[in-house]
């Protein structure tokens, strides 16, 4: 059976993002009108509907990483890249985030789909060199 | 640790000799509760919902300081997937759906070629989208279903109008795993996983028994300086008490919720900090059907910001209070019911500090 949340996440896997015509696709390939199609796509927070492909980079800030200074990162991710939280660059967004499963390993931060846990200071600067957004 | 015991799939075979009655008998028979959160006699859940169309796995934990099923996809997917095998034959189901939260997507193909290998049933993982309130049993329902994932109102219950309108059995992937477990020899009703973070030296999974007290779970992980106990972010906070003990029936006793995820908090952190966290977990987090929960979690959210600016006025402390009984007496489901149970209980047990927040 064919589930329309996969189906919406290839599309984003292949592009990095959600546009108005993928929409406008899923919707006739799931007998549904677009505004029910859009209505579900913009409720999941993985879906990105913005125009462009980008890195999305959430720091989680849960209470359990909250405990560890996650808000304090952001803070430091905010300086580093010179930007605020939800605001749209153009390689990039800065996102604070809730629980990612991760909490005996926290801080942690997700960029698109890779996981980086027990972060610092240090360490965020030099993730943010090797994955090329600094 | 039974919960990392390899399985050949033994425990399946000894299911399908009995009845799919039989069977429900033998897991009544067990004591066996549900793990996600709720406690439910699995036993008279599947005896409710017999037959089902649908079986689903949650495994879709998103709740702070609770990383317990991932801790059984890492280690031990094989009796997950038996249990599934002995709950369907038990339901008479036709398909399962085994919900994955979307930052466990990496262990898809490994649980595809399990389910390949071993299962005799159709099992179709579905991987979620990044939303907490799909492990709610109704909300999961409609993000399978390709809805916004909104808690739907109960009754009727999933037993009798469930997925695509079909009795629907809803179960927590440790629960499937204890099925499992429970055609063994040497099966341990009380055992369960306790996911441990915050200040502690050995953060993880532990599987301990039901009923141990805190000093005891305290040592093994190794907490540090500790002050404070919070029960994920639902399920309350108390201070650190050696002999408190770790039940559903003791905790209910203190006016919290028993949750499995256990974060333990130093004299070095800041409760009310910790509350805003809560506060902005549950605003983010709600699905936004209930105006109380929606609207209110939002205001709370803002009046917790107000700390660090400025005190609060005692008129605005005064409606944090007031909001923590109106939200839940308005919400429809488990989520906004209980997104005020922390603040609750850290007002009562840690008034001082918050006192000193109050102009």
């Amino acid at each position: 059976m064919e589930i329309l949340l996969q189906h919406l996440q290839k599309i984003q896997d292949k592009n990095g993002f959600i546009t108005q015509e993928d929409i406008i696709a899923t919707s006739s390939k799931f007998s549904k009108s677009p505004a029910e199609i859009y209505e579900a796509t913009s409720f999941y927070s993985k879906f990105n509907l913005l125009n462009g492909p980008k890195k999305i980079i959430k720091i989680c800030d849960s209470p359990t990483c909250h405990i560890k200074d996650g808000e304090k990162l952001l803070g430091v991710a905010e300086k580093l890249l010179n930007t605020k939280i939800g605001q749209d660059e153009k390689k990039f967004r800065l996102e604070s985030c809730q629980c990612l499963g991760e909490c005996d390993k926290g801080p942690v931060m997700m960029i698109d789909n890779d996981l980086f846990t027990n972060l610092t200071e240090k360490k965020l600067e030099q993730i943010f060199k090797e994955q090329k957004i600094l | 640790m039974q919960i990392k015991r390899k399985t050949n799939f033994e425990n399946f075979k000894k299911a399908k000799k009995i009845s799919p009655g039989g069977v429900i008998k033998k897991i009544e028979k067990s004591g066996l509760c549900g793990r996600g959160g709720a406690n439910f006699p699995t036993g008279l859940k599947w005896k409710m919902c017999k037959p089902s169309k649908y079986l689903i796995c949650n495994a879709d934990e998103s709740e702070p300081g609770k990383f317990k099923d991932k801790f059984i996809l890492e280690n031990n997917p094989e009796l997950a997937i038996e249990g599934i095998n002995i709950a369907m034959h038990a339901l008479k189901a036709q398909q399962c759906f085994f919900y994955l939260r979307e930052e466990y997507s990496k262990f898809k193909t490994a649980l595809e070629k399990i389910i390949k290998e071993k299962s005799e049933y159709d099992i179709q993982i579905v991987i979620g989208a990044g939303s907490y309130i799909c492990g709610e049993e109704t909300a999961i329902l409609n993000s399978i279903e390709g809805l916004r994932a909104e808690t739907r109102h109960k009754p009727p219950y999933p037993n009798e109008f469930g997925l695509f309108g079909e009795k629907t059995c809803i179960n927590n992937i440790e629960t499937l795993c204890r099925v499992s477990l429970v055609f063994e020899d040497d099966y341990e009703n009380e055992n369960i996983l306790f996911s441990i973070s915050g200040d502690v030296q050995n953060p993880g999974v532990y599987e301990e028994k039901q009923g141990i007290t805190l000093k005891y779970l305290s040592e093994k992980v190794g907490a540090i300086d500790p002050k404070a106990i919070f029960f994920c972010a639902s399920g309350g906070c108390l201070p650190f008490q050696k002999d408190l003990i770790l039940s559903c029936k003791e905790i209910a006793k203190t006016g919290n919720f028993f949750q499995t995820g256990i974060i333990f908090v130093n004299h070095d952190r800041n409760i009310p900090d910790i509350c805003r966290s809560i506060t902005q977990f549950f605003n983010d987090e709600n699905c936004g059907k209930c105006l109380p929960c929606r609207e209110g979690n939002f205001r709370l959210l803002q009046l917790f910001q107000v700390i660090l600016e400025r005190k609060w006025t005692k008129e605005e402390f005064q409606i944090i209070e007031d909001l923590i009984d109106f939200i839940p007496n308005g919400s429809q489901c488990g989520l906004g019911k209980s997104s005020t149970t922390t603040l609750k209980s850290a007002i009562k047990y840690f008034k001082n500090e918050f006192d000193k927040l109050i102009e």
